[in-house]
């Protein structure tokens, strides 16, 4: 099973666990996938750890606890060395007030969550997968209807229940998002890379004017793009689909950081991308924090919200359940936070 | 599944000229066979095809009409297609627009022919457009699925055309379902009108000067797709609906925009079937192009470059389909009907059959000619 509580109530889950008990009394095999460390210490004989695609441990469950197990899911791998300057901390950029979020399903996953974030910082969210992350960022940029609670850019509302600014809108007052599925949201994978280079930008002049495409600027802009942010190959041509993804987040990091955004949220950025363009990624979004970008950066490696984020903060279950000055914090104290054990 | 091909090396013309080909081949190898067990020639048969579809200049005029019909309905295919749309209500949304060029024509008949003309032009787009309307409003706003609802308007539009035909715009002098006859002038030229210039005698033909609004239809419907703003959307929310949320694109808008025009386009036909040859409206006179239509485009890869040629074979089919049934007992119209239906077996449903294997193929080939 596969995440079996993701949707169910605490009432539910009960019920649920009640009847794998029985199975489990009646000899059958359950392998149960979760990232809730109550589940594994409620329901399993034995325990397994995953991380970054190997397992890094096995035991049986009885010789050990939560807090052991949050330290094998987190690890303890060096830090990424990166040149990063002192913060010029600027005024509060952007606001969260109370804010409750559902997913499609009608279930809360985000919670009452207060966040802000000043202009030259980056607040980095850490937090194990599917703890409301992703509903967060739909609803910071303008894609997901907002419950309750409300969103502000430089001190101006952008949304609550009632209203919410579409992405074009939010673009024109100075926010990118960089989403965290670049394939199913930041691209259209079967579009040309010129094409998705201007996407979301592309009613702007001088990519289009009265309604009519300009390739040749389009294309003389990709070129630019494609060279400063070393995409390779540098074919504006080629279907994207065919780009690898550290070149696919490439494409998207150099259309929405082209701009210049004063509030930029960030979702994953290197997921899935190669050694070198990370540290590509990571050195521009340090410059633009210099700039004096204000930067939400939600990501489930902890040691890339540890190496880039001034300031982290902790979602579980859709809560924000801590918040640390990052060079105060170890990855320990943020790792039994992640597991909602501390 | 043996061969996974990288799409990026696939020759441009092996996609788009070889696979269709090869599709067609087979299509008509079936075709053949059925033609045998009737208790034909094959061979003569297709002789037959080819005399009636270009051996003399009224066969190929026939063509040419035909073509005109399959480029219409082919177009308003495709680019609902393009925001990934089933627009099955080709045939409907053609039929009501039929309505709308009669009801221009003849209430506008005090001013000059040509701006009578545009304006009925207008009417097919517009009434064509309506019919398509509620479907696409329904999908985007209800989730109805458009392939259902655009069947179902098919029937609806039938049965209101039948009713209007019979009880209210019939022309009441006479029994048929038919309305009465546009005045003479407002028939477009045709083509025996063209070749009377260049003092050719022809006997009737068909074809009219909605050949040339199906060429510029062709172009417009080009640079719409590829080259407006429109097209950018309508495309970004066919490939990835999520992704165009994300980019401030509303897909609502863009179902709607894509419907409206597809309907419009399937409209048109009626320019080429009222204002140019019927020169009134007759009962079912889509007469199957709508649907036919899906093929063209499915066979074109719905890109108008695709879609003219294709809508050309079905005008030879229809055409040189008709000398055969004239001239072989054993084959009847429904045998071309049938025909028709493997071909857009082979090159709709079955495009993909041979697809890996061929693109595979070719891709091999040319990598080992490189390494060579």
């Amino acid at each position: 099973m596969d995440e079996p509580t993701g949707v169910l109530t605490p009432q539910e889950v009960d019920e649920l666990f009640k009847i794998l008990r029985s199975l489990k009394e009646e000899g059958k095999t359950i392998v149960l996938i979760t990232h809730k460390l109550n589940e594994i210490m409620d329901l399993t004989s034995e325990v397994s750890v995953m991380r970054q695609g190997e397992v890094v441990g096995h035991t049986k469950t009885e010789n050990t606890n939560r807090e052991k197990l949050a330290e094998m899911m987190v690890g303890r791998s060096v830090l990424l060395r990166i040149n990063k300057s002192n913060t010029q901390r600027g005024d509060v950029a952007f606001k969260v007030e109370n804010l409750s979020v559902k997913d499609d399903l009608d279930v809360t996953r985000v919670k009452n969550v207060n966040l802000e974030i000043h202009a030259g910082e980056i607040l980095g969210l850490a937090g194990v997968t599917g703890n409301g992350q992703t509903e967060l960022l739909e609803a910071l940029s303008g894609i997901r209807k907002v419950e309750s609670g409300e969103i502000f850019l430089n001190g101006e509302k952008i949304s609550d229940s009632s209203a919410l600014l579409n992405p074009r809108e939010l673009k024109e007052k100075g926010l990118a998002h960089i989403p965290e599925d670049r394939q199913r949201m930041g691209l259209v994978t079967d579009f040309k890379a010129y094409e998705n280079l201007i996407f979301g930008y592309h009613d702007q002049e001088p990519y289009s004017k009265s309604s009519i495409m300009r390739e040749n600027k389009i294309l003389d802009y990709s070129k630019r793009v494609m060279e400063e942010y070393d995409v390779r190959p540098r074919s504006p041509h080629l279907m994207t689909s065919n780009f690898s993804g550290g070149n696919q987040q490439k494409l998207i990091l150099s259309r929405e950081l082209n701009e210049n955004p004063k509030v930029l949220l960030i979702g994953q950025p290197t997921r899935g991308v190669d050694i070198g363009a990370i540290e590509f990624i990571h050195q521009r979004l340090i410059d633009m924090r210099d700039k004096g970008a204000a930067i939400l950066l939600v990501s489930v490696e902890l040691e890339e919200v540890l190496s880039l984020s001034d300031r982290i903060v902790v979602m579980f279950d859709g809560n924000i359940v801590g918040e640390r000055i990052n060079k105060d914090v170890t990855d320990r104290e943020l790792g039994l936070l992640m597991a909602g054990v501390a | 599944m043996s061969s996974v091909v990288d799409k990026s090396k696939v020759p441009w013309w092996v996609s788009n000229l070889i696979v269709p080909l090869v599709n067609l081949t087979l299509a008509l190898l079936v075709s053949a066979l059925f033609i045998f067990i009737a208790g034909e020639n094959p061979y003569q048969a297709i002789k037959l095809i080819i005399y009636g579809s270009f051996g003399y200049i009224e066969g190929f005029a026939y063509t040419l009409y035909y073509t005109t019909n399959f480029i219409f309905t082919g177009l308003a295919f495709a680019v609902a297609f393009h925001c990934r749309l089933f627009n099955i209500g080709g045939e409907g949304q053609a039929y009501i627009g039929g309505l709308g060029v009669f009801l221009v024509a003849i209430n506008f008949s005090f001013l000059p022919v040509p701006i009578v003309w545009i304006l009925s032009i207008a009417g097919a787009f517009i009434f064509g457009a309506a019919w398509a309307f509620i479907p696409a409003y329904l999908q985007a706003k209800r989730g109805s699925h458009i392939v259902i609802t655009t069947i179902m308007f098919n029937f609806i539009a039938s049965s209101l055309m039948v009713y209007l035909l019979v009880d209210v715009i019939r022309d009441m002098k006479q029994m048929g379902p038919h309305t009465v006859a546009l005045p003479k002038e407002m028939w477009l030229p045709t083509f025996k009108d063209l070749a009377a210039l260049f003092g050719m005698k022809i006997r009737y033909s068909p074809l009219n000067a909605s050949f040339l609004l199906a060429i510029a239809a062709s172009f417009f419907v080009w640079f719409l797709v590829w080259k407006t703003k429109w097209g950018y959307e309508m495309r970004a929310v066919g490939h990835n609906t999520q992704a165009a949320i994300y980019a401030g694109i509303s897909p609502y808008k863009n179902i709607i925009i894509a419907m409206l025009i597809s309907g419009g386009l399937a409209g048109l036909l009626s320019i080429n079937e009222i204002l140019g040859v019927h020169h009134k409206i007759v009962s079912g006179f889509p007469a199957g192009y709508g649907f036919t239509g899906i093929a063209v485009a499915l066979m074109g890869r719905n890109h108008p470059i695709g879609i003219f040629p294709a809508a050309f074979l079905f005008g030879i089919l229809y055409q040189g389909g008709s000398e055969v049934t004239f001239d072989m007992p054993n084959i009847t119209r429904y045998m071309f009907v049938a025909v028709q239906g493997v071909i857009i077996l082979f090159s709709g449903a079955l495009e993909n059959l041979f697809r890996p294997q061929i693109e595979s193929f070719f891709v091999n080939r040319l990598n080992r000619q490189v390494e060579a």
